[in-house]
């Protein structure tokens, strides 16, 4: 079984923890949030960073 | 070929639904696209309460190209299911947040035992129930808990018992913070709980390499400017007032105060920075996944672990 870490992406501590602890290959995220301009927004630094 | 990750998304239908917002499909379906090649697996647009609609989101993301994780629901007919079943080899159960475990093992229990081949790869959503976790053969599971327990200032301990952690058993719930209100709460909290079970507590914290932490308190007036290694302690509330903890006679404090209180951190650990505790309870995670059985396996209808529903 697989545990997929969900959460906001709200905050750059979680990608650097998710890094840290080698979980960054299973996170879940929300299309849905309150801003969706911030999801978009998160999901694309948190990409661009990993390119 | 396209740098693609394993990230998983959802479309937060129940959150958009308990705020009256309505997700448009097809901004949802242009979302997708335009980040495809980031996404390992995203999830259909549920319609709460109406699995028709769900079925049918599921065909319209489908005529547009894509290739969602279809969502079956508790307390939905059971021809839906059977109609994934039929077609898909990846399905996700939902909306199991709100309902009590022992009404969730009389749904799944019949799923998992009558409906479900072994083949088929099930995904539990925001599902964190541990018995629920070790009872049934999930494929993938996904929990806010990590980040949500850590934000109360609480981490996750494992039961230890032979000198082995053990993760089939309910874990413990430890509140480190000296900020967190749950220091309210008797048995919650590291200092209450006995001096043994802190020790157990505290070796777990140092085999995976964390500490405790600790920091000093110092009542300030109200120019005061922060130094270096100091900063706020307690949330300011409309009125001025600050939310305040503390220790008198080995007993933990709260009150309301005016005062301005500076933290200054003597020793960086769990009770101080919650990135450490989200790594820990992360850790954790990852642990209880490695002392779980290998999938696919039949589910038995019978406990597993030490518990009972």
């Amino acid at each position: 079984m697989k545990i997929i870490l969900a959460t906001w992406l709200e905050e750059k501590s979680q990608e650097e923890v998710l890094n840290k602890t080698g979980a960054n290959n299973r996170l879940l995220s929300y299309y849905f949030l309150n801003k969706r301009e911030n999801v978009d927004k998160e999901i694309r630094d948190y990409m661009a960073k990993r390119k | 070929m396209k740098n693609k990750i394993s990230l998983f998304l959802d479309s937060g239908a129940f959150s958009a639904w308990s705020k009256k917002v309505r997700i448009d499909i097809q901004d949802y379906i242009s979302f997708i696209k335009e980040h495809e090649q980031y996404l390992d697996i995203y999830a259909n647009l549920d319609a709460i309460g109406n699995a028709k609609q769900t079925l049918e989101n599921q065909k319209i993301m489908e005529k547009a190209g894509l290739n969602p994780l279809p969502c079956f629901h508790y307390g939905e007919d059971i021809k839906y299911f059977q109609y994934y079943l039929d077609k898909y080899s990846y399905i996700a159960l939902g909306g199991m947040v709100p309902i009590m475990t022992k009404d969730l093992a009389k749904w799944l229990d019949p799923l998992f035992s009558n409906y479900i081949p072994t083949e088929i790869k099930i995904h539990g959503f925001g599902l964190t129930s541990l018995k629920l976790l070790l009872r049934y053969p999930w494929y993938s599971v996904d929990s806010t808990s990590w980040v949500m327990t850590s934000r109360m200032g609480s981490v996750y301990v494992p039961r230890y018992k032979q000198g082995k952690w053990i993760y089939d058993e309910d874990s413990w719930k430890v509140t480190v913070s000296n900020k967190s209100p749950s220091q309210k709460e008797a048995t919650k909290h590291f200092n209450t709980f006995s001096p043994k079970q802190q020790e157990v507590i505290l070796q777990y914290f140092h085999d995976k390499g964390y500490k405790l932490g600790k920091s000093e308190l110092k009542k300030v007036d109200e120019n005061y400017k922060l130094k270096e290694g100091e900063r706020w302690f307690g949330k300011q509330d409309a009125d001025g007032q600050r939310g305040i903890h503390g220790m008198k006679d080995g007993r933990v404090t709260f009150g309301w105060s005016k005062d301005k209180v500076v933290e200054i951190v003597i020793e960086s650990g769990l009770s101080n920075d919650y990135k450490q505790r989200d790594e820990l309870n992360i850790i954790y995670f990852l642990d209880l996944e490695k002392s779980m059985p290998e999938w696919p396996w039949a589910f038995k209808g019978k406990q597993v672990g030490g518990f009972e529903i």
